[in-house]
């Protein structure tokens, strides 16, 4: 096959006049939030602190969330960075090439643009090719600015050795899921599908390495983002989990290009299956079609997090071993009498579970925004629809989502719980401890909906604030955020069960807020002309 | 470039292409020679899109091969498409690129930007260059195409429903430009709905159905295999008219007499109307629509 590369160079030209916007803006917050993150670490925390921490983290429920506590004899501000942040960077990082990847891959053929690019004198792997050389770029332009910039701010102990590895490893792995989602392009027929099972792979390697730290070091080596966290940024430096990831990206880049030339345009290698010819009784109402459209969606994140409800519980048993081998964790656990190791436990899994269901809640509340845009919406509302029972449909599935995302969660950690440690919780505790969270979560989707309504062009900034109060929540616990900012996020009124206790008043603002944004949003919606 | 009247740009055999268990295209024989504008009919899902993306390389054959120029549509892509232009039915454009960036970025890929012919093409379907393409219409959304597609010097037009989303004067405009490439010497391979359209550009046709080319030759030659409609009024009634081979839907109102007749039946029943002193006469020969439907409705036909 002559000329399968032909040109490239120019659809690298596309991509990266299409992306002027978009990748730019990826990267500096990804910069600005590494780098800022070292900045406050760095002023934040005395060494005997950071000593503090250290033990405090070495625990397993800890190290299955952050990976193993390396340098902990010596717990430096760039060990302390390496080891509890460059995951969580990564991670972000493969999203950006994952969402990358597939929207200059997969989306384009499925919008039938690709159809026309491979009319023209362009080859077979070219456009694929074209998205390779842009992932490439941008990946080298990150890693460079993140090693440039972590080294600038001269933090102790954050050396140039660190920061060029820290940028090095950022490159190799964002190249790695995107080569992961390129794949995944060439085998699924759709995008939903690229990014979806993407995305499974990310999970499943997050899972692979939290299992693996804990008791089985090889399946975390086979992860790449366990296998990256043994890089020992600013203790050890080694180079060696780099090199090999890079080596991975170029196997699975190649497996990508060879897909890609051998089949037809438009088509998936994993099959589709035919869907059904009549639409059934239920689907055919606005309410309906609407269920219809988020179904998928919220079957999988109830499965999601029923099975992360269950991987986090299932680690109880290993956690009251490591107490009874821990004077300074037994001390740590006595300071709060009348709770058992679980429940503390379960108090911090609770509040990461309710951030994980903000996604597809934040999907299901957004729904009708993305179909506006791919024009859908206006044929829904040509027929009988009245305008407002339109979006509050997906209002009232997000709301109805929410408690079901909640239930999952809750009964996930219960059945885990009651198989590794019977009698080590309840179900009722475990069910008001989920549940407290849902006026949050509320919240949230009342401001998707009241963006929906009234500044559709802007209502991805909603995921912007959802990223915001991960942060504060997720690093609240390492870091001593101040008040103020925590009380930026809804979820900072929330009482963890049972270190806390339930509190009605912030609860019943919140709902307040939430039912006042909804509404808001409603009336809006029915007023605004539609919008591309 | 050497040329030669009369040789085959477009060459099909038995091409065959299945999707898994569904087969779309089931031994498809099609050649296209020079200088030809060559109708492809059929309804949706006959196969027309498939057997063009199987001639753009972008889908490979099962079985059969499909060659242009002389080459092979899979193995030679590249080198086949810098010859060829092509329109999809479906044009969709990156939402935050303007029109004139598209058509540039389309005659770059080429190699060859020809501004002035861009320019004059623009004017001529009324294409406002400067607009986001998720501003566009769908028939704006094919202009873009169409304009990229004529102002390069391809010497094959692969066309596939380009003008489903164009007003009527804009289709006018493309049958000109049509008419131009055809002048020219290029070849066009055009699938189209609208057989009108057909009718006034193509050479030859060629109706596909179920995977198959049913029906294939010049306008003139399709219509032999047809019927002619005709009206008699006659002084004396026609007697034993039914009794001829080759006459269908036989209707009389008021002494008129009207039928329709195989092509080849037509002397035997001209000798036989004679006899019954013919007072008016009206023959209508077959529309491509009659063939069209004669070969689509499942019911119908011979």
């Amino acid at each position: 096959m002559r000329g399968s590369f032909d040109n490239s160079l120019n659809l690298t030209k596309l991509i990266i006049k299409r992306e002027r916007l978009m990748t730019p803006l990826w990267i500096i917050m990804l910069v600005l939030f590494s780098v800022g993150i070292a900045v406050g670490m760095g002023d934040m925390f005395p060494a005997e602190a950071r000593q503090a921490l250290a033990e405090t983290l070495n625990n397993p429920a800890m190290v299955a969330m952050m990976g193993p506590i390396f340098g902990a004899d010596n717990f430096t501000i760039g060990a302390m960075y390496g080891t509890l942040m460059m995951l969580w960077i990564v991670m972000t990082v493969a999203v950006m090439n994952i969402f990358f990847i597939v929207r200059h891959t997969r989306a384009d053929e499925e919008r039938g643009r690709v159809e026309v690019i491979r009319s023209l004198p362009t080859g077979r792997i070219a456009n694929l090719n074209a998205a390779v050389i842009s992932a490439v770029a941008i990946n080298a332009v990150l890693g460079l600015l993140t090693s440039f910039c972590l080294y600038i701010i001269n933090v102790e102990t954050i050396d140039l050795a660190g920061s060029l590895l820290s940028g090095a490893a950022v490159f190799a792995s964002g190249l790695l899921f995107a080569a992961i989602a390129a794949v995944f392009s060439q085998l699924s027929a759709s995008s939903r599908g690229a990014v979806g099972y993407s995305f499974l792979a990310l999970g499943v390697f997050y899972m692979m390495r939290a299992a693996g730290d804990i008791n089985a070091e090889i399946l975390s080596l086979l992860s790449p983002l366990g296998l990256v966290q043994r890089s020992q940024f600013f203790i050890e430096n080694n180079w060696l989990p780099t090199i090999v990831i890079l080596i991975q990206a170029a196997a699975v880049f190649a497996i990508a290009y060879t897909l890609n030339a051998k089949r037809d345009l438009g088509q998936g290698i994993l099959p589709a299956r035919p869907g059904r010819s009549e639409a059934s009784k239920m689907m055919r109402s606005q309410f309906g079609l609407s269920f219809r459209l988020v179904k998928n969606t919220l079957i999988t994140w109830l499965i999601v997090m029923f099975l992360l409800g269950a991987s986090y519980g299932s680690i109880m048993g290993d956690i009251d071993t490591f107490v009874s081998e821990s004077e300074f964790y037994q001390a740590l656990i006595g300071a709060v009498e009348g709770f058992s190791t679980a429940e503390m436990f379960t108090s911090m899994v609770n509040s990461i579970m309710a951030l994980m269901a903000m996604i597809p809640l934040l999907i299901i509340a957004l729904k009708l925004r993305s179909e506006e845009k791919e024009h859908r919406a206006e044929v829904v509302l040509s027929g009988v629809v009245p305008r407002i029972n339109h979006l509050a449909g997906y209002a009232i599935l997000a709301f109805i989502a929410s408690l079901l995302l909640q239930l999952a969660t809750a009964l996930g950690l219960f059945l885990a719980i009651e198989a590794v440690l019977p009698g080590g919780t309840t179900l009722g505790f475990l069910l008001r401890a989920n549940l407290v969270y849902l006026p949050a979560l509320w919240v949230k989707i009342g401001i998707a909906i009241l963006l929906t309504g009234l500044l559709p062009k802007i209502t991805s900034v909603v995921w912007g604030y959802f990223a915001f109060s991960f942060f504060t929540v997720f690093l609240g616990r390492i870091l001593n955020l101040p008040n103020w900012i925590a009380n930026l996020s809804p979820f900072a009124f929330i009482p963890e069960l049972p270190v806390d206790s339930i509190n009605y008043a912030p609860l019943t603002v919140l709902t307040v807020i939430a039912v006042v944004l909804t509404a808001a949003g409603l009336v809006f919606y029915r007023k605004r002309d539609m919008d591309y | 470039m050497t040329k030669k009247i009369g040789s085959e740009t477009v060459k099909i055999n038995n091409l065959t292409k299945r999707f898994g268990s569904f087969t779309a295209l089931n031994g498809v024989n099609l050649t296209i020679t020079e200088g030809e504008v060559f109708g492809l009919i059929g309804p949706n899902g006959a196969g027309k899109t498939t057997t063009i993306r199987t001639l753009l390389g972008i889908l490979q054959a099962t079985s059969g091969n499909a060659s242009v120029f002389g080459m092979d549509a899979w193995k030679d892509a590249v080198e086949i498409h810098k010859r060829i232009a092509y329109v999809p039915g479906d044009v969709n454009l990156w939402p935050n690129l303007t029109g004139g960036e598209v058509i540039d970025l389309f005659l770059g890929l080429r190699g060859k930007h020809e501004k002035i012919r861009r320019d004059k093409l623009l004017k001529a379907f009324d294409l406002d260059p400067t607009k986001k393409c998720r501003t566009y219409s769908k028939g704006n959304r094919q202009k873009v195409a169409l304009i990229a597609a004529f102002a390069s010097d391809a010497d094959l037009f692969i066309l596939d429903e380009p003008t489903s989303g164009l007003d009527p004067l804009m289709e006018r405009i493309f049958q000109e430009c049509v008419l131009e490439q055809k002048n020219k010497g290029k070849g066009v391979l055009l699938s189209s709905h609208i057989l009108s359209e057909v009718e006034r550009l193509c050479d030859r046709v060629g109706i596909i159905r179920e995977g198959k080319i049913v029906e294939t030759g010049t306008l003139d030659e399709l219509r032999h295999l047809t019927r002619i409609t005709m009206s008699i009024e006659t002084e004396r009634p026609i007697t034993d008219i039914a009794q001829i081979a080759g006459i269908h839907d036989l209707m009389e109102d008021q002494g008129i007499v009207s039928f329709q007749v195989d092509a080849d039946e037509m002397a035997n029943v001209v000798s036989h109307i004679a006899r019954f002193k013919v007072k008016k006469i009206e023959s209508n020969p077959p529309k491509l629509e009659d063939l069209f439907m004669r070969h689509y409705d499942i019911n119908g036909g011979a």
